[in-house]
């Protein structure tokens, strides 16, 4: 298990390296450089101030080196659009309301989409089942930005329940969490039915059912743990669609979070930026889907001892 | 049964008669001890720095935390600030200007001579890299320094004592007075600014500020708050007791914002809202704006190096129309390069320039006879692939689609939109790489240098690639003289040669839609974007 995970984390950190490397080439390729203003054109010798000062003017391989030294010392440098601001400043500043939004939104997935499902799958073709296809269609289908305005419109301006922007209580996030979820929870419940309808047809049940284990207990002892296996494996990666995928939530409900980042940045070609917040949510990526993997050993004993043979090699 | 309900009547009449008196002291009480303004910054600007912003949702908070030695009012009015007044030589050169003994610093430091040295110098020099420092060169020697020509000490700045400041310049300038007011020009300290250079404005601790509101706290992106500062020498004149920024970029979400009450006021109030918000509301007001958005040729480019050609375009496209059904904000269709509303001299540069013959609507006749001078009668032989380009954005693309039609049914020549991103659309632009481009202009300062002196040769804005020994000398000579008249006959002279030549087809003058609360009384904004925050008082 140990080698396992060290052999990952190495894989996770030469993926890192290369996302780094490219992302890095692509930025310099855009044309337009960070001080190019969008209406007024700077005099030529403060443009030269500038790109002294953040050293623009340095080739590209030692921008690139001096950019790597700074990624190990945790430096991701200063961000060219906002004066005086670290990158590192920044990301410390908007990443807890982005993850608390993302954590609210898991909790919804899981305490929603997970019981829906299993209900639907129980009630397979009957009117329940119906209707939560036809609701979870809905959320596959409609746009999150619609969702969220609907909701900023009916449950904020009309009913006044919520606050209608900012981040200053726990009440701000609830709206935001949902909108963001929504398409989640359809999701894990379309996925969660057909896994849970798969298992309810194998034999160890019929088993179970013929030696008279009684309804609930197959549903909760012997199917769901096997049913969640899909769950599991898309879980990872929904809570990193959770956390970018926030940036029209963010921008819909004034949340100070970093989506905004995402999109901002390379409009503004700030270089340290760009790299700063795709470095984050690529090393979020690879972290959850390490903790995915090793989630699916303790659930399915046959993965555990696959991946254990193999690292015995 | 029946005496346990009037018992319960009365309790709930009681009560609510005291919670009610409660309620109506409380809410009097708040009107007046403490009032609160709440305001959509829209974007959290890159920094509050007065030398180093640039962008007007910076100025929008600058113009209340910091003052300089004058003070522009949004009518347009230079008043006393921290001088409490000023000589100003005869040859119009050099300003002398005495500080007031009562003009402080948020932290109860005074404010000195030293403070406006310390804060020109730096604006001058060129490591600070001060994207603006372009309106420091009326100083003496300015940008000889900033050149690196001359050393700093021949900046035209000079401090007599602590409370005397003489400014001298490279030669008089009309406007010279409001420029004293601009950011650049406003006073930081020097100890506070050396311990954190890029980032001393970010933090209350350090953001020492010497206007009339002072910061108490900074949440990124979140919400900036101002108190009125104790330490600010005209606090009478201030009647918040606290000014609150907050960033709501999405439009939809500001304009619920504020019909909710949870904000006082916004500026970015979305297009397809303001029909609607213009007959039914009555917090919804059009305010004049020193802007306009148009059209410019490259002058040196294939076709549109013949000046007929510029001249058929500008005149076949119907202004009004575009105004009334695209834009939608009740701007005014432009004719010249300068808009309506910069008064010099006590007259209007708009309404004594003339319209240059540029009608509202389609001028048909004209616009195909000057397409035949040009070589192409009824579009006939025109070129392929002539490109309008454009940067992205939902308003900007309807204009272009729709100048694209009227160029068609007009002329009948076919022209193809293409739509960049802002940084490169600039990138473009500016260096000459197009034939027609979407541009626009926001004024600086009020006085029409600010739009005419973009197309000198040597101009960094100069988008339409304009290069003219005749116009340059027309605008040097207009900087250079002492006779404000005689500047204003001048640059009547510049506009009218410029637009005879027919180097940009204007659009439209901009308007600026603002949404305030009916409780928040005696608002002004100004056409150049400030807002009185310090004059604003809450009446509920």
């Amino acid at each position: 298990m140990l080698n396992y995970v060290i052999k990952r984390i190495i894989s996770m950190i030469i993926t890192l390296l290369i996302i780094v490397t490219i992302t890095f080439i692509l930025m310099h390729l855009v044309p337009g450089g960070p001080f190019t203003d969008s209406e007024r054109a700077l005099s030529p010798a403060v443009e030269q101030a500038l790109m002294e000062k953040y050293k623009l003017n340095d080739p590209i391989w030692k921008q690139y080196l001096e950019y790597i030294k700074g990624i190990i010392r945790f430096d991701l440098g200063p961000s060219y659009a906002y004066t005086g601001r670290n990158v590192t400043d920044l990301i410390k500043n908007g990443f807890p309301v982005t993850a608390k939004l993302a954590v609210i939104s898991f909790v919804l997935i899981l305490i929603i989409g997970v019981p829906l499902g299993v209900t639907s799958a129980l009630q397979h073709n009957k009117f329940m089942d119906r209707l939560i296809m036809v609701f979870s269609t809905l959320g596959v289908t409609i746009p999150k930005f619609v969702i969220a305005t609907l909701l900023l419109f009916l449950f904020a301006y009309k009913l006044k329940w919520f606050p209608i922007f900012g981040a200053e209580s726990l009440k701000s996030y609830i709206l935001p969490a949902i909108a963001n979820a929504l398409a989640s929870i359809a999701y894990i419940t379309r996925l969660n039915r057909s896994s849970m309808l798969e298992v309810l047809e194998q034999d160890y049940i019929r088993t179970a059912r013929a030696k008279g284990v009684k309804g609930y207990k197959i549903v909760y002892k012997h199917a769901l743990k096997n049913a969640t296996i899909p769950t599991v494996t898309v879980l990872g990666t929904q809570m990193v669609t959770l956390l970018s995928g926030s940036f029209i939530i963010e921008k819909i409900f004034a949340l100070p979070g970093i989506g905004r980042y995402f999109v901002q940045s390379v409009s503004n070609r700030d270089y340290p930026t760009i790299m700063g917040v795709t470095i984050f949510f690529s090393f979020m990526l690879l972290l959850m889907t390490l903790i995915v993997d090793i989630a699916y050993g303790y659930l399915d004993p046959r993965v555990r001892i696959q991946k254990t043979s193999k690292g015995d090699k | 049964m029946k005496k346990s309900l009037t018992i319960f009547l009365a309790t709930i009449i009681f009560l609510s008669i005291v919670i009610g008196f409660v309620y109506a002291i409380d809410a009097k009480g708040n009107q007046d001890e403490y009032s609160v303004l709440i305001f959509n910054g829209e974007i959290d600007p890159p920094t509050l720095d007065p030398q180093l912003n640039t962008i007007s949702h910076g100025s929008l908070i600058i113009y209340n935390m910091f003052e300089g030695l004058v003070k522009t009012n949004t009518r347009n009015e230079q008043t006393p600030g921290v001088a409490e007044k000023w000589e100003i030589s005869d040859d119009g050169k050099q300003y002398k200007f005495f500080i007031r003994d009562d003009a402080k610093w948020s932290d109860g430091k005074a404010v000195t001579a030293y403070d406006f040295e310390y804060a020109w110098k730096r604006a001058v020099n060129p490591a600070n890299a001060v994207k603006y420092v372009n309106h420091m060169f009326y100083l003496k020697n300015a940008k000889d320094i900033f050149d690196g020509k001359k050393p700093m000490e021949e900046l035209g700045v000079e401090v007599v004592d602590e409370k005397t400041l003489i400014a001298t310049l490279e030669a008089p300038v009309p406007y010279m007075l409001e420029m004293f007011s601009f950011g650049v020009y406003k006073p930081v300290r020097e100890d506070i600014v050396e311990k954190n250079p890029d980032n001393w404005t970010t933090n209350p601790d350090t953001c020492i500020s010497n206007g009339p509101f002072k910061m108490t706290e900074y949440k990124m992106n979140d919400r900036l708050t101002l108190v009125k500062d104790e330490n600010y020498w005209d606090q009478d004149r201030v009647k918040l007791n606290e000014l609150q920024f907050v960033f709501i970029e999405e439009e939809g979400t500001a304009l619920s914002a504020f019909q909710a009450g949870e904000i006082d006021g916004l500026l970015n109030i979305p297009t397809q809202q303001i029909p609607t918000l213009m007959m039914e509301s009555d917090e919804f007001f059009i305010k004049p704006r020193l802007r306009l958005t148009y059209a410019a040729f490259n002058v040196t480019a294939f076709p549109f190096d013949n000046i007929k050609v510029r001249e058929a375009f500008t005149k076949s496209i119907d202004r009004q129309k575009i105004v009334d059904t695209v834009i939608l904000t009740g701007e005014i269709p432009a004719s010249g390069f300068v808009p309506h509303g910069l008064i010099v001299n006590g007259k209007d540069f708009r309404e004594e320039g003339g319209n240059f013959g540029i009608q509202p609507t389609v001028m048909l006749e004209e616009a195909q006879k000057a397409l035949a001078e040009a070589g192409y009668p009824n579009g006939e032989g025109w070129p392929k692939n002539v490109e309008y380009l454009y940067n992205t954005n939902d308003l900007n693309k309807k204009i272009a689609e729709t100048l694209q039609e009227m160029w068609k049914k007009n002329l009948n020549v076919d022209v193809s939109l293409v739509n960049v991103e802002s940084k490169v659309h600039s990138q473009r632009r500016h260096s000459g790489d197009f034939q027609i481009a979407r541009a626009g202009w926001g004024a600086d300062y009020n006085h029409p240098m600010t739009f005419l002196d973009l197309f000198t040769s040597e101009a960094g804005n100069n988008t339409p690639q304009y290069r003219k020994a005749e116009y340059d000398s027309l605008i040097e000579q207009a900087k250079l003289s002492t006779d404000p008249e005689k500047t204003i006959e001048l640059l009547h002279k510049a506009e009218e040669m410029f637009m005879n030549d027919w180097a940009v087809c204007p659009i439209s003058y901009a308007t600026q839609p603002i949404m305030m609360k009916e409780h928040v009384k005696n608002w002004d904004l100004s056409p150049l974007g400030d807002i009185n925050f310090d004059e604003i008082y809450i009446e509920k």
